[in-house]
């Protein structure tokens, strides 16, 4: 696998996780295997592009929010199973991104 | 006063002998602990609390009611 | 929510407005500590102070924005990052509303570290009475409105019952009211200027998500009424004036600022966001301090600026205040200062650079919390100047 998974500390529910990349992903593949369901945007942060996904009421994730690092914020009202779904199919679709 | 649980031996001989049990400092140590006394000067409408010496030990009914109100305080 | 729909304007020093009415950023923790605050003491109807300034606030956005509809109110609430309220059920008589999300019903438990005894969302029920209202053509206190159930003790939405009730006395706002007599604060920091900041920071879409909510920095956001604080505020302490605690309700307000500090700029500080805008012009602490300042002076609260900064001491001058300006506009000229959530601000500004060595990163957990709050050295706050006294700016020193 060529990321790592850490728990966010500063996310107060244990909603938030970064993820740690060995090399840049592939974002246009990322955004194929995300699926249609998720609404693609991107903000400009200073100098950094951060491409941002989301999924309504179930998730959202940042690409790009440092070098090489991505955030993944689960929604209030997705329940835990659909937190547990939704996060699987997240890293999947990274996995794909990074071969 | 009412009494909402029963009192331990301790605090009943204390009760009887009128032996206090602790001082303001001991039951709000700290800088913590002073903001907590605010908030129970407020709870129990009680302004001259912050005025008592806060090594003096307390009268115990009076612990009792401010034990009470830091409880209260300290929920949600 | 579409962000376009309420054009929110930065206007003058620092002030952020949208319909005539002024807004202001805060976070969970400050709304939690705020409410718990003026709600201590029995018997000064507080209660219904925080709902009537939620309906006069929500009142007052909606018929400045000229919008009747319940569609429109509901979207604001989302758009300010109150969470999802649905107001369909309103009629000229009253009826239920719910929340399905809520900043008040579920975001102030993490603040709290305690189990709530009583429903949180006080400011929901104010808001479905002043929107109904509004809608209904009603007076801004034209419903009563009752919490019947709060995700904040565990219901799974928020209920809110509405009664129509003939109302004698109605709160009103006071617009954006005064505003200082400095036109331009001074720069004191010359690394980025205060319109690169803003942009910056109004560029990151701090706006409610699609659930309402507006997480971010490691808290959770509300783009708020700085109406709704400042009466919650002054009315607390103005209720409070012949009990002989008048002094200790002003600590706990500083308090209440310094607990949003801590969380929100330690947050900013921690955030990757900050490292995109700010770490590559923030070669120092004290740099670091004016960089905070710079992001705090997009947030609505007004201008500040650091005249002073040291590890021992610093100067904060403050350009319209909302809260000295809120102050003046509702009550007349102050006797004393009154920028308490700004002072409890700087602590916690000062004490998270130069206690907690916060441009490191430490997790910002309740261990830390404790430990700077406890540490031996830690700074005090004094207001020197105020605005709401007739000054030019506000000003307040920390020092140690």
């Amino acid at each position: 696998m060529s990321f790592k998974r850490f728990a966010d500390p500063a996310c107060q529910r244990g909603l938030t996780f970064v993820y740690r990349l060995q090399h840049p992903a592939a974002v246009e593949v990322f955004a194929q295997k995300i699926g249609a369901l998720a609404q693609r945007s991107q903000q400009t942060w200073g100098e950094r592009s951060v491409d941002i996904w989301i999924v309504p009421r179930r998730f959202e994730c940042q690409f790009g929010v440092r070098n090489l690092e991505i955030r993944f914020m689960h929604r209030f009202s997705a329940t835990a199973r659909q937190r547990e779904a939704d996060q699987q199919r997240f890293e999947l679709a990274l996995s794909e991104a990074l071969r | 006063m009412s009494l909402d649980r029963v009192l331990s031996v301790d605090e009943v001989v204390c009760l009887a002998l009128r032996i206090s049990m602790a001082s303001l400092n001991q039951i709000f140590p700290g800088n913590l602990g002073r903001l907590k006394l605010l908030r129970v000067v407020l709870k129990l409408g009680m302004p001259e609390l912050k005025h008592m010496n806060p090594n003096q030990s307390l009268d115990p009914m009076l612990e009792r009611r401010i034990r009470q109100a830091l409880n209260e305080v300290e929920q949600g | 929510m579409d962000g376009m729909r309420f054009p929110v304007e930065t206007l003058g020093l620092g002030r952020r407005g949208l319909a005539g009415e002024p807004l202001v950023y805060h976070c969970n923790f400050y709304n939690y500590w705020l409410q718990k605050t003026v709600l201590l003491v029995d018997g000064l109807g507080m209660e219904e102070v925080i709902q009537d300034a939620a309906a006069a606030s929500v009142y007052a956005c909606l018929k400045g924005l000229g919008v009747t509809d319940f569609a429109q109110a509901e979207a604001l609430f989302s758009a300010l990052g109150f969470g999802l309220i649905d107001l369909s059920s309103v009629s000229a008589d009253g009826g239920m509303v719910t929340t399905s999300v809520s900043h008040y019903g579920q975001c102030l438990d993490a603040a709290a570290g305690a189990p709530f005894a009583k429903p949180q969302s006080r400011f929901d029920a104010g808001y479905a009475a002043g929107a109904g209202a509004w809608a209904h053509g009603r007076p801004s206190s034209g419903f009563r409105a009752a919490i019947q159930a709060c995700m904040s003790v565990g219901a799974d939405q928020g209920r809110i019952s509405l009664v129509g009730r003939a109302a004698s006395e109605c709160m009103t706002t006071y617009g954006m009211g005064n505003s200082g007599r400095v036109h331009r604060a001074p720069e004191t920091w010359a690394a980025i200027s205060q319109e690169r900041v803003d942009e910056a920071v109004h560029g990151l879409g701090l706006t409610g998500n699609e659930e309402g909510l507006i997480p971010r920095f490691g808290v959770m956001l509300t783009q708020h009424f700085a109406h709704f604080y400042n009466r919650l505020s002054y009315e607390f302490l103005r209720r409070m004036s012949h009990t002989g605690m008048r002094m200790a309700g002003e600590h706990l307000l500083i308090d209440a600022g310094y607990r949003c500090a801590f969380h929100t700029f330690g947050g900013i500080f921690n955030s990757a966001e900050w490292d995109a805008l700010m770490k590559p012009l923030v070669y120092s602490r004290e740099a670091g301090a004016h960089a905070l300042a710079s992001i705090v002076s997009t947030l609505g609260w007004g201008h500040w600026r650091l005249v002073e900064i040291s590890d021992r001491r610093a100067i904060l001058r403050l350009y319209d205040d909302y809260e000295s300006l809120g102050f003046q506009s509702m009550y007349g000229t102050a006797s004393r200062p009154v920028a308490f959530l700004a002072a409890g601000g700087l602590g916690g500004l000062m004490n998270l650079l130069y206690l907690g060595d916060i441009l490191d990163k430490p997790d910002l957990d309740s261990g830390y919390f404790e430990r700077v709050f406890e540490h031996p050295d830690a700074f005090n706050v004094h207001q020197t100047k105020s605005i709401a006294m007739g000054d030019d700016y506000s000003e307040i020193v920390a020092d140690r």
